[in-house]
C-alpha cells in the first residue's frame, strides 16, 4: 500500500476516532525532531506511516524510534506531556481492513493508557 | 495508316485470355499436389519392396540362409561379420548378467523385500508415512507467511517485546489467531510452537528414514528391471541379428544397381519377382518425378510470366485516358500467339496426367527383367496401352534414363510382353509363395 492510502486511511481513522489531525506536522522535542505524517497536536496522538517511496527511512532512524519509543514506554497522560504516535511499517500492511483495524486497536489501547481523545 | 481496334475490345481479349490461363495455373497447383502425393505413395511401397525383398534374401539366421544370401545379392559382409558368433557372444554376455541378477539378493528377495502390502519394505514404507502423517498436518496447518517471524521474535512468550504503537504488534496477533483457528478446537500460538517445533523435527527424521527406504526399493526396482529387459532381449536375440542383417541388406541393395546382381537373383524365381518388384517401383518413383519436373514445373513458370504480363497490360488500359483511345492490330496478334501457347500447356498437361496414369497404375512387375537392355519405360508405356481403354501412347523422352537408352540403342523396339507370359506366369506365383515362405520361417524362428 503506498504512502497517500496508508495516510488517508489513517487519518480517516483518527478523524473519526474525534482527533483533530494535522498533516505532515512538525515535532520539535528534542531529541525527537521529524515531521509526523498525522498528529493531533492537543491530544498527542498522532500516526507516522513509514515507506521507501516516502523516504522515510533515512528520516525516522533507529535512534529516533528509540527515543519516541521511550517515551512512550512511559505511559504519561497527553496533558503530562505523554505522546502517542502509531508506527506502521508498510510491510507490515497487508490491506486496507487490516490497517483499519489495527488503528482502532491502538487507538482503543491508547485511552486505556490515558492518553485523551477530542 | 495501320489498322486499329477499340481498346475495350482490346481489354475485353485480355480479360478472357487472362482466365484462361488462370484456370490452366490452378490445374497445375492440383497436379503438382498430386504428384506429390503419388510420389510419396511409391516411395512408401518401394520402401515395403525393399524390405519383402531382403526378407527372401535372408528369410532366416542360419549358416547356410546367410551364404545364400551373400551368394545372391554379392553382400559380402553379412558374413564377414560373423552375426552367428556374435549373437552367441552377446547371449553369453547377457546369460552372465542375468545369473549374476538372480544372485542378488535385491532381486532374489524381491517378493519378501517388495511384494505389495506385505514385504519388508514395502510395509515400512506404508508404516513409516502413517506416523508421519499426523505430525506433517501440524506442520501443514501451521504454514503462514508470518510463521518464521512468530517464531523467530518468540510471539507469546515471555521474549515477545514487539510495543502495541507499532503495526508489527496487530500483525502478528492476527498471524497466530489465523494459525490457531486452523485447529479445532482452536489453538494458542504459544501451545502450538511446542508441537509444532517437535513435529517438524520428527518430520525431519520420518522423511530422511523414508528417503532412504524409497532409494532402496528404487535400486530394487532397478534390478528387476535390468533383468526382465534382460530376459527379454535374449528371448528377442536372433529376432534382433537377423532384423539388423536385414537393414544391412536392404541398405546395400537400395544403393546398388540390382540388374549387376540380375544373372544371380534370376537363379531364384521368388526372389527374382520380388526384386522386379522393388526394382519396378524405384523406376516409377523416378519417372513420376521427372514427368512432375518436365511437364508441371517447366510449364508453370511460363504461365505465371503470362499472367504478369496480361496484368500489367490490363492495368495500362483500364485506365480512364487510355479507355476511349485505339489500339494497334498487332497487340491482338500478339494475344493470338498467347492462345497458342496456352493451347500448348493444355496439351502439356494432359500429357502429364496421361502419363502420371501410367506411371502410377502400373503394377505388371513380372514382365520385367533385370537387364541392362531392358527399360523399363517400355514396360510401363507398354502396359498402359494393353490395360487402358485408351489407344493413346505415352512417350518419356524427357526422362533422362529413356533418352539416354535410346540414344544408346538406336535400332531398339519393345516388342511387348507376350513372349514372356508364361515366365511370369511362373515368376509370379513364386513372389507370392516366397512372401508366405518369408513369413512363416520368421514367426516361428529358431537356431538355438
Amino acid at each position: 500500500m503506498d504512502e497517500a492510502t496508508g495516510c488517508r486511511i489513517l487519518k480517516e481513522q483518527f478523524t473519526q476516532a474525534g482527533l483533530a489531525i494535522q498533516e505532515n506536522y512538525p515535532l520539535n522535542e528534542d531529541p525527537i525532531c521529524f515531521n509526523v505524517d498525522g498528529f493531533d497536536p492537543a491530544a498527542r496522538i498522532g500516526y507516522e506511516y513509514i515507506t521507501t517511496e516516502a523516504g522515510d527511512r533515512s528520516e525516522i532512524t533507529p535512534q529516533l524510534v528509540a527515543a519516541l519509543e521511550a517515551r512512550m514506554h512511559k505511559g504519561q497522560p497527553a496533558a503530562q506531556g505523554g505522546l502517542y504516535v502509531f508506527l506502521i511499517d508498510e510491510h507490515h500492511v497487508k490491506d486496507e481492513a487490516e490497517l483499519r483495524s489495527a488503528a482502532a486497536q491502538f487507538l482503543a489501547r491508547v485511552q486505556r493508557q490515558g492518553g485523551s481523545r477530542g | 495508316m495501320s489498322r486499329t481496334i477499340p481498346a475495350k475490345t482490346y481489354v475485353q481479349a485480355i480479360e478472357r485470355l487472362r482466365r484462361q490461363y488462370s484456370q490452366g495455373r490452378d490445374q497445375l497447383s492440383e497436379l503438382s499436389a498430386q504428384n506429390s502425393q503419388q510420389l510419396q505413395d511409391l516411395s512408401g511401397r518401394t520402401e515395403v519392396a525393399l524390405t519383402e525383398l531382403a526378407t527372401a534374401i535372408l528369410p532366416e539366421l542360419s549358416p547356410a540362409a546367410l551364404a545364400r544370401a551373400v551368394h545372391l545379392s554379392g553382400y559380402a559382409s553379412l558374413l564377414h561379420s560373423d552375426p552367428l558368433a556374435a549373437l552367441d557372444k552377446t547371449r553369453q554376455t547377457m546369460t552372465q548378467r542375468i545369473l549374476e541378477l538372480e544372485a542378488d539378493r535385491r532381486y532374489r528377495d524381491r517378493m519378501l523385500l517388495r511384494a505389495p502390502r506385505v514385504g519388508m519394505l514395502t510395509h515400512e514404507l506404508a508404516e513409516l508415512e502413517e506416523f508421519r502423517a499426523p505430525l506433517q498436518d501440524i506442520v501443514s496447518k501451521c504454514q503462514h507467511v508470518r510463521l518464521h517471524r512468530l517464531l523467530q521474535i518468540g510471539y507469546d512468550t515471555p521474549a515477545y517485546s514487539v510495543a502495541f504503537w507499532r503495526m508489527s504488534y496487530y500483525a502478528d496477533w492476527r498471524a497466530a489467531e489465523q494459525i490457531g483457528e486452523r485447529f479445532e478446537p482452536k489453538r494458542p500460538f504459544g501451545e502450538l510452537r511446542k508441537d509444532l517445533l517437535a513435529a517438524e523435527e520428527a518430520v525431519a527424521v520420518y522423511d530422511r528414514k523414508l528417503s532412504k527406504l524409497r532409494e532402496e526399493i528404487r535400486q530394487g526396482e532397478a534390478v528387476e528391471d535390468e533383468h526382465d529387459d534382460l530376459v527379454r532381449q535374449v528371448a528377442e536375440l536372433p529376432q534382433t541379428f537377423l532384423k539388423r542383417l536385414r537393414e544391412q541388406l536392404a541398405g546395400y541393395l537400395r544403393d546398388m544397381d540390382l540388374v549387376a546382381i540380375g544373372d544371380r537373383l534370376a537363379t531364384e524365381p521368388q526372389v527374382d519377382g520380388l526384386a522386379k518388384r522393388y526394382l519396378g517401383l524405384r523406376k516409377q518413383t523416378e519417372y513420376l518425378r521427372e514427368s512432375g519436373k518436365h511437364l508441371l514445373q517447366n510449364t508453370a513458370a511460363p504461365i505465371d510470366q503470362t499472367l504478369a504480363s496480361l496484368d500489367r497490360e490490363l492495368r495500362k488500359y483500364q485506365k480512364p485516358k487510355a479507355a476511349s483511345s485505339a489500339v494497334a492490330i498487332d497487340r491482338m496478334t500478339r494475344l493470338q500467339q498467347l492462345e497458342q501457347r496456352y493451347a500448348k500447356c493444355q496439351q502439356q498437361a494432359a500429357r502429364y496426367q496421361q502419363t502420371s496414369r501410367a506411371v502410377f497404375m502400373f503394377e505388371d512387375y513380372v514382365f520385367g527383367r533385370l537387364d541392362d537392355d531392358f527399360l523399363w519405360w517400355d514396360l510401363i508405356a507398354y502396359a498402359f496401352t494393353q490395360r487402358s481403354e485408351s489407344p493413346d501412347k505415352v512417350y518419356g523422352y524427357f526422362i533422362p534414363e529413356v533418352a539416354e537408352f535410346q540414344q544408346n540403342h538406336p535400332d531398339h523396339h519393345y516388342r511387348g510382353w507376350e513372349r514372356d507370359e508364361a515366365l511370369a506366369d511362373v515368376e509370379a506365383q513364386a513372389a507370392a509363395a516366397s512372401l508366405q515362405l518369408g513369413q512363416d520361417r520368421t514367426s516361428d524362428l529358431d537356431i538355438s
